[in-house]
């Protein structure tokens, strides 16, 4: 017997959210959606380090009392935890002419779904007090939005995502090169894009960054035709930034063409693999879940990290 | 008219399926192009990807490509062909199937198949050809889908007109269906022949039989199947084979009823020269024979004799016997010079089955005076009756006025003799003396004038035999004189045999002819040139007695007797006067013989330097043009025609001059006897098969089996589809 799906949960699936205009209401949602599911949310009581106590006072939450000082004081305390408020993450979105592509079958196009992720990651952070930053490209980064924690921040973010791709090639390198110029160490970036330029470059760009000490997680949206190829019969293909015309029948060229992405993105993994940087492969009609879950792992680690330190450290 | 079909086709039962097939192989080539021209606009983003895989797989998914549209486009021929029931020769199969049935049609299309046969459907007479159009359709009809077919037509030249194996019904019903009878002779000989020569080809026989089946449909003339020794043979040879095979191998159908009435003008012919002047006239003699090929009598048939159209003598036959010949001498009173044609016509003969032969033509040709040079030995002329006494008395019996202008000279003066001026020299026992005389003598006839030469007791064999070689002027050589000795050996006479020269048929046909009862006491003993010499009569004792040859463009005759009373008593003769005038008319090439031609032969004239810048024509009647060739004939030019497919006068125009030729239907034709079964079957051991038209239904069924291969074909396209579905998934779906 099928198990009724929850009402919220339903908000990670693409195709439901791709109906819903907002993307402020789409982000939190998919967030709200992503807590109430079924998976053990890393947020209750890992991401939160013990401070100090104080006395009981009406109106707190008995779920924190400290049951065992009761016992040995016979008086109520009240655990107080001190917030982390130290994790910087930068979002860091492909806005090129690429990420405009949306095929028949998708539900939307690759920059929707890469805005959403965006949106919902921001959402996610500033929920648990992180700092979040912005930042679009294309060849260059065209919009940068320093990092804040303030609750409010979350609107400048969703206002620079609505804007949609622009007309501009994709060129990782150069805006890696340049975003690790401008933060500090130790921050958490989180690059989403197709990353349709040069893998070469794209990795030298990592290495800038991870040589910084920044956490990195490569989010690699594909449309589900671009790794299918699910056209039949002569096609002209008219490439989106400005790279020719292409007539063939895509039939004849599937099974080579699938070789082709697949072995892009197994080369890309292995080489973030050996960085110690987060490849998550998605297209856009997978789950936004993937990419929360990819999030909250990575900083889950970084704070155990950190905590290992304090303690190694005394 | 006959319709000639292309012996090289394809073996398909039908063959449009065939080519509608071998059409469709254009389908998958024109649907890939329009799906080219029909492509989808898509824009994209992963372009290097593409552009990647695309650029390292062009050559093979151009490959692929090209091997599934070849593969497509195969299917389709091969479904074409198969439905087209095609068939291998069995020589091909090398003995992988069983031999088929090829069933060749001959159809005799000859003059005689004219002849009425009776009352038709409609009431319209039907001839015997129609009873064989219909009896071969019928065949046709009766035979098996798959049994091949091919036509062939009797009359001279023989013609294929559906020479190679076909399937085609619609095909063979048209051709047979166009057919119509012709005015040519029947040639079975090579009808037969040629349905051989089909069945070797047609690989539907065992290696190494002529096995098939020959239907012949004829009115198998009496006189032709108990006299033509070379169809004979062939009907043996022919029913030989097929009795190999186990089965009968030549059915002939008779479409003719054995007993016809007819009646024709055999013969029209011009017995010999002028007799008498007449204000620039010749009057000739003509004789004109008429035949009654049936049993009974007929009466009140009437002759009419025209010369250029103009009737010059007509004749009442009152009885003409069952069987009868009867020949009616006419005098005609002919124009001195010019081509002129005659016509008998035979009228009022009722019940005459065959109207083909109540015409006959006769081309004669008169150009004045032939000018004959007479040599002997001189100084004898005036001793008594000599050689060239005799033939100037039979050639010119009045001196000046006759058709014949002779001279006579002695041997010692010919070098005086300007030879140019005559048309024939005779030389009476005598040889020219000088080189120079013998040179002249021999470029004379070189150019076209005419030798004659007779024995003699003092004959020079030494000078005669300077005149003997290869290429020497005369076509025999003089072997000296050989003494008959009647004690020992009998009599020797002119021996009638088979004369079929034109020059001796006319005499040896004439039985009372007193040529054949002159004793030869004395004869020249001549060896005819292997190459060039032709013996026209020979005596009673097998030696050589006219032997003709040509030199060049002139002609030449040598006669083994005397032309005087010394060796034999022949110049006493009455006929000696014929033999010599239709010899000078020879050897001159002044006669008309030579234009009087049958359906099927060609008109051939030769034509002088002069005439040989001018334009040639030929001329039926009603101003018909006929194609003419020219072409080098010993030095010279000859106009030819093709072959003459209708009786009539042609006339033939080269320069100045308008030469008559006059093409008759062959004598024999008239002859509707046909030959009783009983004949037919002793014309050949071998197992034929007689059947009358009215009864081809009972034929023509007997084997079904041939060697069609378009099950297996099927298969071939039923793999080629498995394959073609199996490369269309492996190469990703290619259309």
């Amino acid at each position: 017997m099928p198990q009724p799906v929850p009402t919220h949960h339903k908000f990670l699936d693409p195709r439901v959210l791709a109906k819903i205009s907002g993307l402020e209401l789409r982000a939190r949602l998919a967030v709200e959606g992503f807590r109430v599911g079924g998976h053990a949310s890393p947020y209750q009581g890992v991401s939160v380090e013990f401070a100090d106590h104080r006395s009981y006072v009406q109106g707190d939450d008995i779920r924190h009392v400290d049951w065992k000082l009761y016992a040995r004081t016979d008086k109520y305390y009240i655990k107080q935890y001190e917030e982390e408020t130290n994790l910087s993450c930068v979002l860091v979105v492909d806005c090129s002419a690429s990420m405009g592509y949306q095929s028949p079958a998708a539900p939307m196009s690759k920059h929707d779904f890469a805005a959403s992720v965006a949106a919902s990651l921001a959402y996610l952070a500033l929920q648990q007090g992180d700092a979040v930053g912005m930042a679009l490209f294309d060849q260059a980064i065209t919009h940068f939005i320093k990092p804040s924690s303030h609750p409010g921040h979350w609107k400048t973010l969703t206002g620079a995502l609505a804007r949609g791709p622009g007309p501009g090639k994709t060129g990782v390198r150069a805006v890696l090169d340049d975003l690790a110029e401008r933060m500090g160490r130790r921050t958490l970036v989180i690059v989403i894009s197709d990353l349709f330029d040069d893998p070469d470059e794209t990795i030298l760009g990592l290495k800038h960054l991870r040589y910084l000490k920044n956490d990195v997680i490569m989010c690699n949206v594909w449309d589900p035709a671009e790794l299918t190829l699910p056209f039949d019969g002569p096609t002209l293909f008219d490439g989106l930034e400005g790279s020719g015309r292409l007539m063939v029948e895509p039939q004849a060229f599937r099974q080579r063409y699938t070789r082709e992405v697949e072995s892009f993105i197994a080369s890309l993994r292995g080489q973030c693999r050996k960085m110690h940087v987060d490849f998550v492969p998605f297209d856009t009609s997978h789950g936004l879940d993937v990419a929360i879950s990819a999030y909250l792992a990575t900083r889950a680690a970084r704070i155990r990290s950190r905590s290992s330190r304090v303690l190694g450290g005394g | 008219m006959v319709v000639l079909v292309s012996q090289w086709f394809w073996p398909f039962v039908h063959p449009a399926l065939a080519a509608a097939g071998a059409a469709c192989v254009a389908i998958p080539f024109v649907i890939h192009l329009i799906n080219l021209r029909r492509y989808k606009r898509v824009p994209w983003a992963a372009m290097r990807f593409l552009r990647s895989a695309s650029r390292r797989g062009a050559r093979r998914v151009r490959i692929e490509r090209w091997a599934l549209l070849l593969l497509r486009a195969m299917v389709l021929l091969l479904f074409g062909l198969a439905i087209a029931r095609p068939y291998f020769p069995f020589s091909a199969l090398g003995g992988l199937a069983d031999s088929g049935v090829h069933r060749v049609l001959v159809i005799d299309d000859s003059a005689s198949m004219f002849a009425r046969a009776g009352e038709g459907d409609t009431g319209v007479p039907s001839t015997r050809f129609d009873l064989a159009r219909a009896a071969a359709l019928s065949l046709l009809k009766n035979f098996a889908d798959t049994d091949a077919v091919s036509v062939v037509t009797l009359s001279r030249p023989v013609t294929r007109v559906i020479g190679y194996a076909s399937f085609d019904r619609r095909r063979l019903v048209d051709a047979i269906e166009e057919l119509s009878p012709r005015q040519g002779s029947a040639d079975f000989a090579g009808g037969l022949r040629a349905a051989r020569e089909i069945l070797a080809d047609g690989g539907f026989v065992r290696s190494g039989d002529e096995g098939g089946t020959v239907y012949m449909l004829s009115d198998f003339p009496a006189s032709v199947f108990s006299a033509d020794a070379e169809a004979r043979g062939e009907v043996a040879s022919l029913g030989k084979a097929a009795g190999a095979l186990g089965e009968t191998g030549l059915v002939l159908v008779r479409c003719a009823s054995i007993v016809a009435p007819n009646v024709g003008v055999v013969a029209l012919q011009v017995a010999d020269g002028g007799v008498t002047p007449s204000r620039g006239r010749l009057a000739r003699r003509v004789e004109v024979a008429v035949r009654n090929f049936d049993r009974n009598a007929v009466r009140g048939a009437r002759l009419k004799l025209l010369l250029d159209d103009r009737v010059i003598g007509r004749a009442r036959l009152d009885s003409l016997g069952g069987g009868e010949t009867v020949v009616t001498r006419f005098t005609a009173d002919t124009p001195r010079t010019g081509s002129h044609v005659l016509k008998a016509i035979l009228e009022s003969v009722t019940d005459d089955a065959f109207e083909l032969d109540d015409l006959r033509y006769a081309a004669i040709e008169q150009d004045g005076p032939i000018r004959v040079l007479v040599v002997d030995r001189g100084e004898e002329r005036e001793t008594g009756w000599r050689a060239s006494r005799y033939l100037s008395t039979a050639l010119s019996p009045r001196g000046a006025g006759d058709a014949f202008e002779v001279r006579a000279t002695a041997v010692h003066d010919l070098g005086l003799e300007p030879l140019g001026e005559y048309d024939v020299m005779v030389l009476c026992g005598v040889t020219p003396r000088s080189a120079e005389a013998r040179d002249s003598l021999a470029d004379s006839v070189r150019a076209g004038q005419g030798l004659l030469v007779f024995g003699a007791d003092d004959i020079d064999r030494d000078g005669n035999a300077m005149l003997f070689g290869g290429d020497g002027l005369l076509p025999v050589r003089l072997d000296g004189v050989i003494e008959v000795d009647e004690s020992t050996s009998g009599p020797v006479y002119l021996a009638r045999g088979q004369a079929v020269h034109p020059l001796a048929a006319g005499i040896a046909s004439d039985a009372e002819s007193g040529l054949f009862r002159a004793r030869m006491h004395r004869i020249l003993s001549l060896t005819p040139h292997a190459a060039r010499g032709e013996t026209i009569l020979s005596f009673t004792n097998g030696r050589p007695a006219i032997v003709t040859g040509r030199y060049g463009a002139g002609r030449v005759l040598v006669f083994g007797f005397s032309a005087d009373m010394s060796w034999t008593n022949l110049p006493a003769k009455g006929d000696f006067v014929s033999l010599m005038v239709t010899a000078a008319h020879y050897v001159a090439q002044a006669d008309a013989s030579f234009r009087n031609i049958l359906v099927g032969d060609a008109v051939r004239e030769r034509i002088t330097a002069a005439e040989s810048s001018s334009p040639v024509r030929l001329e039926f009647e009603r101003g018909r043009d006929l194609s003419v060739r020219l072409i080098p004939d010993e030095g010279g030019l000859v106009s030819e025609s093709d072959r003459l497919e209708e009786r009539g006068v042609y006339v033939l125009t080269t320069g100045e001059r308008k030469i008559r030729w006059a093409v008759n239907v062959d004598s024999a034709e008239s002859d509707l006897r046909s030959a009783d079964e009983e004949t037919l079957r002793a014309s050949t051991d071998a197992p034929i098969r007689v059947v009358e038209s009215s009864k081809v239904e009972s034929v023509g069924t007997s084997r079904q089996s041939f060697n069609e291969v378009g099950a297996s074909m099927l298969l071939l396209v039923l793999a080629a589809v498995v394959l073609e579905t199996w490369m269309a998934t492996r190469f990703g779906g290619l259309r």
